[in-house]
């Protein structure tokens, strides 16, 4: 198992008050393995992404068990961790212009990526190797003119470009695991087919996993095997994409799906959840998800639900118990 | 119906780099962005009519434009008929109004949300005021005094549109109103918007770069490609049958629950400084002829719809 | 470069916003040990000269103004001249028998109120400045700002003696020259965020609906320029309360027979070092004011401009 995560519960201790953002959360990813965590914002999906990445900021408590690679990330210095990631876990955040380094030509900053990898693997490569091998993924990922793309700055790319470089990188440094957080909200609706086409690629060519955040339940429709859907720091469902999408089972994941505007609107009103997602410093007692609920009986005002198996997934609701 | 908007033939340029007093005394050829490149396009009263594009096809332009917040660089603008000057701008900006993305800063983050609402007004009037905003879904008893950083995407969105109506504006242009909300927020202020459009007859232009959220609202759609209108129609018939390759590829780049498979077209969107020659979208198209590499296709009717593409001449 | 639909990150956000912000602000500030003794130094400053001040304004330099004071501090008593600190006299009396602690507590409302006084004017006229120059933009920026630069080429201390000899040395004279030194940097601030904001969707938005030029001006503009200014307005008082004191040491704007901190160390400077508290009490009271300032106004900053992680 690449990635086994065990009770992972996770708080936020700011001026506002102490809350908790991920709630006993279990996943494992073996190698391979494409997963989408679907959700809206503040629900938790990115948060666990900082976690397994280690880039939780120094206000977030992380308790439990995260294991990668049989390592317990949350139990390792900041040193060790550096030399996790890049080769074992590689992050593509959501704002491509934060990504890059500024000050740094395309070509270096490839070229670096690929000497860490090289370092790490024991391996020495000459520059003219080296260069080759970056131009080689350039080509594979089907960017344009990678030669003169290598002495370009990261201000003269638009967006779409930036996250084709960093995939790019991703290809020459090769993790195990790649998580990308929203990559492609901040890109136009083609150039997000373009990434995420790639995406697909890598996963298929490389075994690489990757865990895709989104807030977009057809891009993880498109991408993924395995799906979890978060609300309020909680996996209300988790299984296979394709089950969940055709027969959602968990009410709020059901009313997500049916809000997703998909025919015109004299054939009806289109279905909204009434409500809206809760404060994390006044959560409801019980099950998160009861004040907006269609189903909710008397059990979900006092009780959370546990994990329960139904039909090959997990689910989090009264109603399957 | 009566035409509320007409466009003729309008451009939109932009300097693309400051130009000092040296510049201009060495007579430095002057550069220029060309968001708008000959755009014309007419709306009836009380329609939806969505605005679809991606970076740089020049819809924000269109929609400020449309506002009077901007002037076009050549070409003309007809509002209800009347020619839009500089001199009829404000007659003009008391019919209509605007509701933009982003509500960290679509109101003013220092206002109370009574006084926003009833900015357009003029005076203070809480029994008008306390209507609109119930109009909107929200309680007019709970909100009026907070600022908008003390509420939600949604909520401030409603306050934006609460704003408006109380102007009873004839057009309301919206800037991707929904597309920095989450969604089953974007679901309830989309139910919103269609029931004051129906309930007040006003004509939406309706700028989105989300084709599904266009699908759901608008009886037409225009299409845009770097600054230039490439298909405009039904949306039920354009949305079916597109006819613009363009189009096409964009349809097949959105990702649905109906298939697993997404088909984007090749390349990025052109520089608007240095547009392709021909047909702009002429590097990506997957049928590209050799009249496309030199010509720039008109826009022309096709039955219902208008094209702007040679395979159709 | 083509700039991407940068619509970020989704807005609907489960976080709370706190409901009042200076409750906000006072519990980030009191998390930074060195804020809390600005903090106290400043109110204290601030509360007593208020109250003093008033008492002054109303009274004169007659009984009620004396009366909160451990001593008249006009009280002639050769016979105690030049006494060191004790328990009558805390910080010592000065060549005339005059109790120190009382003049410094009877001088310090004038620092207060001019430097209220020179801040606010500069926020007022630099606001108005910068943010015209802001707005408008080219020729009436680019006239404005080198109008701007002229008064910050130069250095502010001689330029406030220059002008207060040009002015006579009256007090008043001193207050106008420091506005005049005072505005241009804040004409730099207002304009910068003008810069930032007057492309904002609610200001465009305002274009629509036929506002009046002095609301759009004020509630649109001026309000929200204000943030990052009453930042370093915070630690610039501390700034005027030091020049201030520095031309009264070198004898320029005072009314006798009022104390001022900065003459006192200057006449206290003569009696060195035998009567070291005459010159050192009343300085040592600048710094620790100043200080305060400095304090409260460096955290003010790091927390608009967001360097805190909270």
């Amino acid at each position: 198992m690449l990635l086994s995560i065990k009770n992972l519960d996770v708080s936020y201790n700011t001026v506002a008050g102490r809350y908790k953002v991920i709630d006993n959360l279990n996943l494992d990813i073996q190698e391979g393995e494409f997963i989408s965590l679907v959700g809206e914002s503040a629900s938790g999906k990115s948060t666990l992404g900082q976690v397994i990445s280690g880039m939780l900021p120094s206000v977030g408590k992380a308790t439990g068990s995260v294991l990668l690679n049989d390592m317990n990330i949350l139990e390792l210095s900041e040193r060790d961790m550096t030399q996790i990631r890049g080769t074992t876990v590689f992050m593509i955040f959501q704002n491509p212009l934060n990504s890059l380094n500024p000050v740094k030509r395309i070509g270096d900053q490839l070229l670096e990526a690929l000497a860490i990898r090289n370092g790490r693997n024991n391996k020495d490569l000459s520059y003219e190797e080296s260069k080759k091998e970056v131009l080689d993924a350039m080509t594979s990922l089907r960017l344009p003119d990678p030669e003169k793309l290598m002495i370009r700055y990261p201000h003269e790319l638009s967006g779409g470009q930036i996250q084709r470089v960093v995939i790019c990188m991703a290809l020459l440094l090769k993790p195990k695991l790649l998580i990308a957080d929203e990559p492609t909200t901040a890109l136009d609706v083609t150039i997000q087919a373009q990434v995420v086409r790639l995406l697909r690629d890598l996963n298929k060519e490389t075994n690489m996993s990757i865990i895709f955040i989104t807030h977009d339940v057809g891009l993880a429709y498109v991408l993924s095997d395995k799906m979890l859907v978060f609300y309020a720091g909680r996996v209300m469902e988790k299984g296979i994409t394709v089950d969940i999408v055709k027969k959602p089972m968990h009410p709020y994941t059901s009313g997500l799906i049916a809000s997703i505007p998909a025919s015109p609107k004299k054939t009806g009103k289109l279905y909204s959840i009434p409500g809206s997602p809760p404060s994390y410093l006044s959560l409801p007692d019980g099950c998160k998800f009861n004040p907006r609920c269609k189903f909710v009986f008397d059990k979900c005002y006092h009780n959370e639900p546990d994990y329960v198996m139904n039909s090959g997934r997990e689910i989090r609701c009264w109603l399957y118990e | 119906m009566s035409e509320i908007i007409r466009l003729d033939n309008v451009e939109k340029y932009y300097l693309a780099q400051k130009r000092g007093l040296v510049d201009t005394i060495i007579k430095v050829p002057k550069i220029f962005v060309k968001a708008l490149d000959g755009v014309s396009i007419s709306i009836s009263q009380g329609s939806v009519v969505a605005i679809v594009g991606e970076s740089g096809s020049g819809k924000t332009t269109l929609g400020k434009i449309i506002t009077t917040l901007e002037n076009p660089t050549r070409g003309e603008v007809f509002f209800e008929g009347i020619k839009v000057e500089k001199k009829n701008y404000v007659e003009i900006r008391k019919k209509l109004d605007m509701v933009f993305q982003n509500p960290g800063t679509s109101l003013n983050p220092k206002m109370k949300i009574k006084d926003i609402v009833s900015e357009p007004l003029g005076h203070f009037d809480e029994k008008k005021v306390s209507d609109v905003i119930n109009e909107v879904g929200l309680s007019y008893n709970e909100v009026k005094n907070k600022q908008p950083r003390e509420m939600s995407g949604g909520q401030v969105q409603r306050v934006a549109v609460a704003k408006a109506l109380m102007k009873q504006p004839n057009l309301l242009v919206l800037d991707e109103p929904t597309s920095a909300l989450d969604e089953s927020i974007q679901a309830q202020v989309l139910n919103l918007l269609v029931d004051i459009q129906e309930k007040f007859k006003l004509t939406y232009l309706f700028i989105t770069h989300n084709i599904l959220v266009a699908k759901y609202i608008s009886d037409f759609i225009t299409v845009l490609y770097a600054g230039k209108i490439v298909e405009y129609g039904p949306t039920e018939d354009v949305l079916s049958k597109p006819l613009h390759p363009y189009t096409q590829l964009l349809l097949s780049s959105v990702p649905t629950t109906d298939t697993r498979e997404v088909k984007p077209p090749i390349g990025d969107v052109p520089s608007l400084i240095n547009l392709p020659s021909g047909c702009r979208f002429h590097p990506r198209c997957p049928f590209v002829m050799e009249v496309c590499k030199t010509k720039d296709p008109p826009l022309r009717n096709n039955g219902n719809n208008q094209v702007a593409c040679w395979l159709y001449e | 470069m083509i700039e991407e639909t940068g619509f970020g990150s989704k807005k609907e956000s489960s976080v709370p916003k706190p409901k009042n912000r200076l409750i906000e602000y006072l519990k980030i500030m009191i998390k930074d040990k060195t804020a809390v003794i600005g903090l106290v130094i400043v109110v204290g400053f601030l509360g007593w000269s208020v109250i003093q001040g008033i008492l002054e304004l109303l009274f004169g330099t007659s009984g009620p103004a004396v009366a909160l004071l451990p001593h008249n501090p006009f009280n002639y008593n050769l016979v105690v001249g030049l006494h060191g600190p004790d328990l009558t006299y805390l910080l010592g009396t000065n060549a005339n028998g005059e109790d120190i602690l009382s003049r410094m507590l009877y001088a310090m409302p004038r620092d207060a109120f001019i430097s209220l006084g020179v801040v606010l004017s500069a926020v007022i006229f630099g606001g108005i400045l910068g943010i015209v120059a802001g707005y408008r933009g080219k020729y009436t920026d680019e006239i404005i700002m080198r109008f701007t630069d002229a008064f910050l080429s130069l250095p502010a201390l001689i330029l406030v003696l220059a002008l207060s000899v040009l002015f006579n040395e009256t007090l008043s004279g001193v207050i106008l020259a420091l506005i005049i030194v005072w505005w241009p940097i804040y004409a730099r601030f207002f304009r910068a965020q003008t810069l930032k904001i007057k492309n904002m969707d609610y200001v465009q938005a305002s274009k629509l609906n036929n506002v009046s030029f002095l609301k759009f001006f004020f509630s649109y503009l001026f309000v929200n320029s204000i943030d990052p200014v009453i930042a370093y307005a915070a630690l610039d008082f501390g700034n005027v309360i030091l020049t201030y004191s520095t031309l009264a040491f070198l004898g320029i704007g005072l009314e006798p027979p009022i104390p001022e901190l900065g003459s006192m160390a200057a006449n206290g400077v003569g009696t060195l070092p035998t009567g070291w508290w005459y010159a050192v009490f009343p300085g040592l009271a600048i710094l620790i004011i100043v200080i305060g300032f400095v304090l409260v106004g460096d955290r003010m900053q790091d927390i608009i401009s967001n360097r805190i992680n909270y």
